[in-house]
């Protein structure tokens, strides 16, 4: 006999790190609890409040040349000056940078010696045709 | 820049009191702000925001930058320049990801096994050595014009 109908395409469905799940199939977003809705109200307030203070800068009649974003200003601050002081080495950490920093260094080294170990084996046997250069 | 040191990331907090100022700074619920797992890789207090592009940002919604669909003094993520909408998509897929890989690999390996089969046991119509007009180009390939060509027959009756 026939099976029933398979698992429908939403049951299917599993996010990864590439897709994220739709808000259609995920159940977070369905019934919403009073705490839900608390938090998503105190996000509404603190991105109002943002709003508030960006559109008081644009639309000030002596609006400065360049309006900065904090956020922005953070996120670069971040990227590139704060790695430093807060890099700590570990376990890890050093593993990763000795695979990293060494490891290309090793792996070319050990590709172009067997390359030319190869060829000076094959022209001592004579098998190696020197190719031709015009230079 | 002209903000003081107290606006710009610092270390990984420890106490609840550094994460709350930390979560105050970066405009987030206490609730919500989660920093990188103090691994020592250099992410200090950032907020680890979820991995998603912003090709899942709402488009109409009035966002302070459109293009960016970002808003003035929102916490940035920290592969922003990745989830722009000319880069990384993670928006969901029509098809699950599993079933698009599964798929894709069984018609990769289909065609490579066939491509190694055809490569291992090749097959075409029965050919013969190349037959040559004029005496196998007896004249062509140099032969003295004044002495008699060999005779080359290709066939057998």
């Amino acid at each position: 006999m026939a099976a029933g109908p398979g698992p429908s395409a939403g049951q299917q469905y599993r996010p990864n790190a590439f897709v994220s799940l739709p808000a259609e199939l995920d159940p977070d977003t369905y019934d919403s609890s009073p705490e839900k809705r608390r938090a998503e109200a105190e996000r509404l307030a603190i991105r109002a409040r943002l709003k508030r203070q960006y559109q008081l800068q644009i639309n000030n009649p002596d609006a400065p040349a360049v309006v900065e974003n904090p956020a922005l200003l953070r996120w670069v601050y971040a990227r590139t000056q704060n790695v430093y002081p807060t890099f700590r080495p570990t376990p890890k950490t050093s593993f990763l940078g000795a695979v990293c920093a060494i490891g290309p260094f090793l792996f070319w080294m050990a590709v172009f010696k067997m390359d030319r170990d190869h060829k000076e084996k094959l022209i001592k046997e004579g098998k190696y045709e020197r190719p031709f250069s015009v230079f | 820049s002209e903000m003081s040191k107290d606006m710009l990331p610092g270390p990984y907090p420890r106490t609840p009191e550094e994460r709350a100022a930390a979560a105050k700074k970066y405009n987030m619920r206490v609730e919500d702000y989660q920093p990188y797992p103090d691994d020592g890789f250099g992410y200090g207090d950032y907020p680890m925001l979820p991995n998603k592009s912003h090709h899942e940002r709402d488009p109409w919604y009035q966002w302070d930058q459109p293009d960016m669909r970002h808003n003035w003094g929102e916490p940035i993520h920290w592969d922003f320049d990745m989830y722009i909408r000319n880069r990384v998509d993670t928006s969901p897929t029509v098809v699950p990801w599993h079933t698009m890989c599964k798929h894709f690999l069984i018609f990769l390996s289909a065609m490579l096994i066939m491509f190694g089969l055809g490569e291992i046991y090749p097959s075409y119509r029965p050919v013969g050595p190349k037959q040559y007009p004029f005496n196998d180009l007896y004249l062509e390939k140099g032969g003295d014009p004044s002495k008699e060509p060999p005779v080359v027959t290709h066939y057998e009756i």
